[in-house]
């Protein structure tokens, strides 16, 4: 006779151990994963539970504003008192202020933010994060043409080269800033890295103008070398004509940069001798032998002279006269490098004039 | 014939006589008249020209302001004075008994020293150096010259103008390094910052105190930057700017470390008060100007209701407070731009800023009709009594004392 109940039983116990296992193991996984889970929210080393703390943005540039949100898993922060602190001070304190709104620092500086909240039970939950801006910026420039002591920028004509310069300042936790030999930089073009140009301490950048009426966008990050610190730049160069100008040139004062003709001119003398500068130009000087310039003066034609082919003289027998002067600009090289302007200029006849005779101005 | 007869003839032909002679006189006399005229425009009878008076001839014969080629004083000039009509490269206020202003001429490199109080003028150097484009006076005399060669090669001198000798003296100097981008001189003069070619592409910053070697405290890979000294903290640089262009302006430490001041503003001009941290900085964008004070590093800039740039800015001396020159008008466009290329010119009045508090108020707007100077490169003097500034247009030399 068979004892079903035994059999039963048995069946029972020899499923166990299949059973037990196909239960155990999710049952230590859990027990691994909810500790792990939780370490998040619980500081094992204070015993309180810890509070999650969230940037917007993610990664504040100096001087930047910042707001921080508190959450917790594990208690209904809304219903709890929280205190915001900023390097130990006391900055703001309420029932369920769950957001705090700071300043970022100055670059390479580093802010301690920290949260504590108590719990309607009384528990003490905290939560710390730090605010290290970094910070970057491209300055750049182009090899194009401007004059001597200008003080604006040299900007990216046709033909001319763009020189970039990354600044980036990244600082350890300490507040160390890191030196620029030491950060790893990416350079992007249009969105397309340039890993000719990228590389730790690779901070400056080469490339050509933008074309014709484009813009280009230059890009940088830079890095540390373990990958924990980082900061972006962009920046957009726009292509720009050249800017064909006049100036009155005067044996003792030289060029007058200060004071463009403008598209009429009266001159209070009987020679005026006026130089062309073209902003912008792919050239090294405003006489480079790349530049051509032609010159027209009431319709006629007029020569330029070999050794100063941006200069011209114009000047009347006594009586008053009136030049309308064309001066076309091209390019020996760079077809797209091309201007174009006209100029009335009328020189007063009749000996020295009273005041300051070597004025070239009305 | 009778002798009564007679005697009527010789009458009448002495009458004939005397209005022919009469006649002849006004006909040269006319002419005397015209060769006279004519012989003064050309210079003839004027007194010959003397290298070795206080004034120079150079000065002399070109200027024509009031009291121009005197040396002697002239009494209290009007608020806004116009010191000279021929271009100047450069002005400084120096420290002495009394308040006095050193300019350099720009077609002779010549330093001349004048009162704003007494009018008078003096010239302190008769060292040549033709066409000088840029120079910078520091307020114990010493000076900055830069020129630049036909051949188009820039080079520089600094020196030292006495201003207690009684007769002009030589400018005693030494030479700068040529090809240099971008120049400051310290307040007082005792040191100069200048940007040079460092080779391969690069630029080196360096700085040079009087009776000091070179120190080079920074290099670069970027030449376009505009350097202004702050007393104490050393040099500002400022990448040089563009209308609608980002900008940013860096304070340069000894350690060569760059700090930023200003960040990525389009058509930036910065000007920084050496005396406190306050800072005045303009952008040009989107056709318009805009001025912004901000009271010390840290603090959030106020836009101020002043539509100029920063360059028209000078400090007081006073912490927080400047003086600015505001345009009466700025045509919609790149205003930055056009002004620096000389394409356009303004007529300015005269404002004070409050940097700590934002506050503005109109000090000078001119006589009704008069034609206003376009202000560059103005300075004040240490009681912040006077300002002195560059016409842009004619690149005359002026003085505005900010009391009536």
């Amino acid at each position: 006779m068979v004892n079903h109940d035994w059999v039963h039983r048995s069946y029972k116990s020899e499923k166990a151990p299949g059973m037990k296992r196909l239960f155990l193991i999710p049952f230590v996984a859990a027990s691994l994963l909810v500790p792990a889970v939780c370490a998040a929210q619980f500081n094992i080393f204070t015993g309180a539970f810890s509070i999650s703390l969230t940037l917007e943005p993610e990664r504040p540039q100096a001087y930047e504003a910042v707001t921080l949100r508190a959450s917790s898993l594990f208690t209904n922060l809304s219903s709890a008192n929280v205190s915001w602190y900023v390097n130990d001070s006391l900055a703001a304190s309420g029932e369920g202020l769950t957001t705090f709104r700071t300043v970022a620092g100055a670059p390479g500086t580093q802010t301690t933010i920290s949260v504590r909240a108590t719990s309607s039970l009384g528990g003490t939950l905290s939560g710390e994060t730090k605010i290290a801006p970094s910070d970057a910026e491209i300055v750049w420039e182009s090899t194009s043409l401007v004059p001597p002591f200008y003080k604006g920028r040299a900007l990216a004509g046709s033909g001319s080269i763009i020189r970039a310069e990354a600044f980036v300042r990244l600082a350890r936790e300490n507040g160390t800033p890191i030196p620029s030999k030491d950060i790893l930089y990416t350079w992007s073009k249009n969105g397309s890295p340039v890993s000719s140009a990228s590389g730790r301490g690779k901070s400056t950048f080469v490339t050509e103008a933008p074309l014709l009426s484009s813009a280009d966008v230059i890009s940088v990050r830079g890095a540390s070398l373990d990958g924990t610190l980082e900061a972006e730049a962009r920046t957009i160069i726009p292509a720009t004509d050249t800017v064909l100008l006049l100036y009155p040139e005067h044996s003792l004062f030289g060029a007058f940069f200060n004071a463009a003709i403008g598209k009429t001119f009266t001159a209070s003398n009987t020679e005026v001798l006026i130089s062309a500068f073209p902003y912008f130009a792919e050239a090294a000087a405003p006489d480079d032998k790349r530049i051509s310039y032609a010159w027209n003066v009431n319709g006629a034609p007029v020569a330029e002279d070999p050794a100063e082919p941006h200069k011209l003289i114009l000047g009347s027998s006594g009586d008053g006269v009136r030049a309308v002067v064309d001066l076309s600009l091209s390019h020996t090289t760079n077809w797209l490098e091309a201007a174009h302007g006209l100029w009335t200029i009328d020189l007063i006849p009749g000996g020295i004039p009273a005041g300051d005779p070597f004025s070239p101005f009305e | 014939m009778t002798n009564r007869t007679l005697s009527r003839i010789a009458l009448v032909f002495v009458c004939l006589m005397l209005l022919a002679l009469g006649g002849w006189y006004l006909f040269l006399s006319r002419g005397n008249t015209a060769t006279e005229n004519l012989g003064a425009a050309r210079g003839f009878g004027e007194s010959v020209p003397l290298f070795g008076d206080d004034t120079g001839s150079t000065y002399a014969n070109l200027s024509s302001a009031p009291g121009a080629g005197e040396s002697e004083a002239l009494g209290r000039p009007p608020q806004l004075w116009r010191v000279t009509a021929t271009p100047v490269a450069g002005a400084g206020f120096i420290t002495a008994s009394s308040t006095t202003l050193l300019f350099v001429e720009r077609s002779t490199g010549y330093v001349f020293s004048v009162s704003p109080e007494t009018s008078a003028v003096k010239r302190l150097t008769n060292t040549l150096f033709a066409r000088v484009y840029e120079a910078f006076v520091g307020s114990s005399g010493r000076s900055t010259m830069r020129f630049m060669s036909e051949s188009g090669v820039l080079s520089g001198v600094i020196g030292t103008a006495s201003s207690t000798q009684a007769s002009a003296n030589e400018f005693v100097h030494g030479d700068l390094p040529p090809h240099t981008k971008t120049l400051a001189l310290s307040p007082d003069g005792s040191e100069v910052f200048y940007l040079i070619p460092d080779g391969a592409g690069a630029f080196a910053g360096v700085r040079t105190k009087e009776g000091e070697a070179p120190k080079k405290v920074l290099s670069t890979f970027i030449s376009g930057w505009n350097a202004q000294w702050v007393k104490d903290d050393g040099v500002v640089l400022t990448e040089r700017p563009a209308s609608d262009i980002e900008s940013s302006s860096y304070v340069l430490a000894d350690d060569g470390v760059l700090t930023p001041l200003v960040r990525r503003v389009e058509g930036l001009s910065v000007r920084p008060d050496p005396e406190s941290g306050a800072l005045l900085f303009s952008s040009s964008a989107d056709g318009g100007v805009s001025l912004f004070a901000q009271a010390g590093s840290g603090s959030s800039p106020v836009r101020l209701p002043l539509s100029t740039i920063a360059d028209k800015c000078t400090w007081s001396g006073k912490a927080g407070i400047a003086f600015c020159a505001v345009p009466k008008s700025i045509a919609p466009g790149a205003f930055l731009d056009s002004w620096l290329r000389g394409v356009l010119h303004t007529e300015d009045t005269w404002w004070r800023v409050d940097a700590r508090t934002g506050g503005v108020e109109e000090l000078y707007t001119g006589d009704a009709g008069a034609t206003l100077p376009d202000v560059t490169n103005p300075n004040t003097d240490a009681t912040g009594s006077y300002i002195s500034f560059i016409d842009g247009k004619t690149l005359s030399l002026w003085i505005f004392r900010i009391q009536k």
